[in-house]
């Protein structure tokens, strides 16, 4: 008896101890990062742009380049995720083919995001002349971000439920009018979070926008897709990295800014989900 | 006088003409036999009731006749169904058209989640009603013909979901009515009910049944008896494959059923 309470109790300490390491490192990350960067937040360093290769002035150009980088990565990723999720669960057959693109969707997903910025200098910027620009980034990230919006279309389509589709169809509905009318209403908060949830890791991508298009200093806010453009992430590899000098409290205030756009998402897309669950529970 | 007219009641609706009937029919799930050799005709402006255990086929019956099965995948139909002498399992065969013309009420109520008036006036915007008027009318006729109008008239805009068990499954009635449809399916529409919603809804059938043709499936046989005009029953085989035993009018099934089998089920022995 003694013995396996005693396994028990020790079990549970290696349980609580497994939590304990993942969960102090996060809290830590966040207190060192709002300790060493609050005190480097002001209006001006959000408002206005760097100045002596960063050392000095602020970063608006790359929130506001960050900001376009999200919009043009949902405006490219969330149609097509949503038309292919329809078509995936909605008309393609069950057979060899539909689970090969299965397959690969899910494997984009684990794609170095590094190739899929090789990817982007192949096709984007060389053969299709989008050159270095926020265009050529966007079209990047979306690609980067399809594996997401594809499989979380997918799945808000799946779960809506087969009555309301059979209820559809048996008063003489079509095929098309059941999912315009019925299936993507209902599906549509499921979509959004993916949406959402793909902008906040377009936010944080460095590396596939090092090679199709952020620049370290541009001399003013981009004014047209094509031009280059500054980002939040890579603002912070530069300059933490590359700049002799540089003060490192605006290094993490830098790095707060991005963490707080990142978790704004994330969070925002947290709380349409919990609403969507109450809503299907309550009923 | 005719001696025709002479001590006939005038309404014995299982003697009416067919309306949809099957011949030979079988259904497999891919090597599943769920049905085999079904004949039977449904005659129109009658309650059919399709009674039998569980698993039998019974829904998978009613649902050839709004090909509903279709969308199960590997579904394969083999014999012949027909909507007034008509094969509905051609290639030519709109189903869109054919499920306009054979509504559907399921076991469990779902009205979409949407204002009543919307759920009622789905199916007719569907069909490309536009004018606000005539859905308004179409929604009020259909809620009537329902007898759910009286409870919903003030509260039209409100969600279908927050009504009872009862009122939605009527309002799901009436959701198919408003497509005019000639005939209705009815798969245990009141499997989901209390005794009291159970008894309005049969009431509404037995209204209903003068315009429009039946078919319920149900596993209450007291509901089959009180409500239905013709009964068919359905049984098993030892590879589970659902087949008729026998039917015919009501009146005569319970009271004088053909075969031992029917008479053990209908007496409660099992099932």
């Amino acid at each position: 008896m003694m013995t396996r309470r005693l396994t028990q109790r020790a079990a549970f300490g290696l349980l609580l101890a497994a939590t304990i390491v993942v969960v102090v490192p996060v809290i830590v990350i966040i207190v060192y990062m709002v300790v060493n960067g609050a005190p480097s937040i002001s209006w001006e360093f959000l408002s206005s742009p760097p100045r002596m290769a960063g050392k000095a002035g602020g970063i608006l150009p790359a929130i506001v380049g960050t900001f376009y980088l999200m919009l043009g990565t949902v405006v490219f990723a969330l149609p097509v995720g949503v038309l292919a999720g329809i078509y995936l669960t909605e008309y393609a057959r069950d057979n060899w083919l539909t689970r090969l693109i299965n397959m690969a969707i899910l494997n984009l997903a684990g794609v170095p995001s590094i190739v899929f910025g090789l990817f982007g200098l192949g096709v984007f910027v060389m053969a299709f002349h989008f050159g270095m620009s926020l265009l050529s980034a966007s079209l990047t990230l979306a690609c980067q971000a399809l594996a997401m919006t594809i499989t979380t279309s997918r799945e808000a389509i799946l779960s809506v439920p087969r009555e309301y589709r059979e209820g559809s169809l048996a008063v003489g509905a079509t095929r098309w009018q059941t999912i315009r009318h019925i299936v993507l209403p209902q599906a549509l908060p499921g979509i959004v979070t993916g949406a959402v949830l793909a902008m906040s890791r377009a936010a944080g991508e460095t590396a596939p926008i090092l090679v199709v298009g952020a620049a370290f200093l541009t001399p003013g806010l981009p004014t047209s897709p094509l031009d280059q453009f500054m980002a939040l992430p890579y603002h912070l590899y530069t300059t933490a990295a590359h700049v002799p000098g540089m003060p490192q409290g605006m290094v993490w205030a830098t790095a707060l800014v991005l963490l707080a756009v990142v978790l704004t998402f994330n969070f925002t897309a947290f709380f349409i989900r919990l609403r969507v669950r109450r809503r299907r529970t309550n009923r | 006088m005719n001696a025709h007219t002479v001590n006939v009641d005038p309404r014995q609706p299982h003697l009416n003409a067919p309306r949809l009937c099957s011949r030979q029919v079988s259904l497999y799930y891919g090597k599943f036999q769920a049905l085999r050799d079904i004949t039977l005709d449904i005659p129109e402006k009658a309650i059919t009731a399709v009674i039998g255990p569980s698993g039998c086929g019974k829904s998978s019956y009613l649902r050839l006749f709004n090909r509903m099965n279709d969308l199960i995948p590997l579904t394969r139909v083999t014999g012949r169904v027909e909507l007034d002498g008509t094969s509905i399992y051609e290639h030519d065969v709109d189903v869109v058209e054919l499920r306009k013309r054979v509504g559907m009420v399921f076991q469990r109520p779902n009205p979409f989640p949407m204002s009543i008036f919307e759920n009622v006036a789905f199916g007719p915007r569907r069909h490309g009603a536009r004018d606000r008027r005539e859905l308004a009318d179409v929604v009020e006729r259909s809620l009537r013909q329902a007898a759910l109008w009286d409870e919903v008239k003030d509260k039209l805009h409100q969600s279908g979901m927050a009504l009872s068990g009862g009122q939605q499954q009527r309002l799901c009635i009436a959701r198919v009515l408003a497509v005019e449809p000639e005939v209705i399916l009815m798969d245990e529409p009141c499997s989901a009910l209390d005794p009291v919603a159970t008894l309005k809804i049969e009431d509404l059938m037995r209204v209903l049944s003068a315009q429009y043709t039946i078919v319920i499936v149900t596993h209450n046989m007291q509901q089959a008896a009180r409500a239905s005009d013709v009964t068919a029953f359905f049984m098993m085989e030892s590879d589970r494959a659902g087949v008729l035993v026998e039917s015919g009018p009501t009146s005569e099934m319970f009271t004088n059923p053909r075969q031992k089998v029917t008479e053990d089920y209908i007496t409660g022995r099992f099932g």
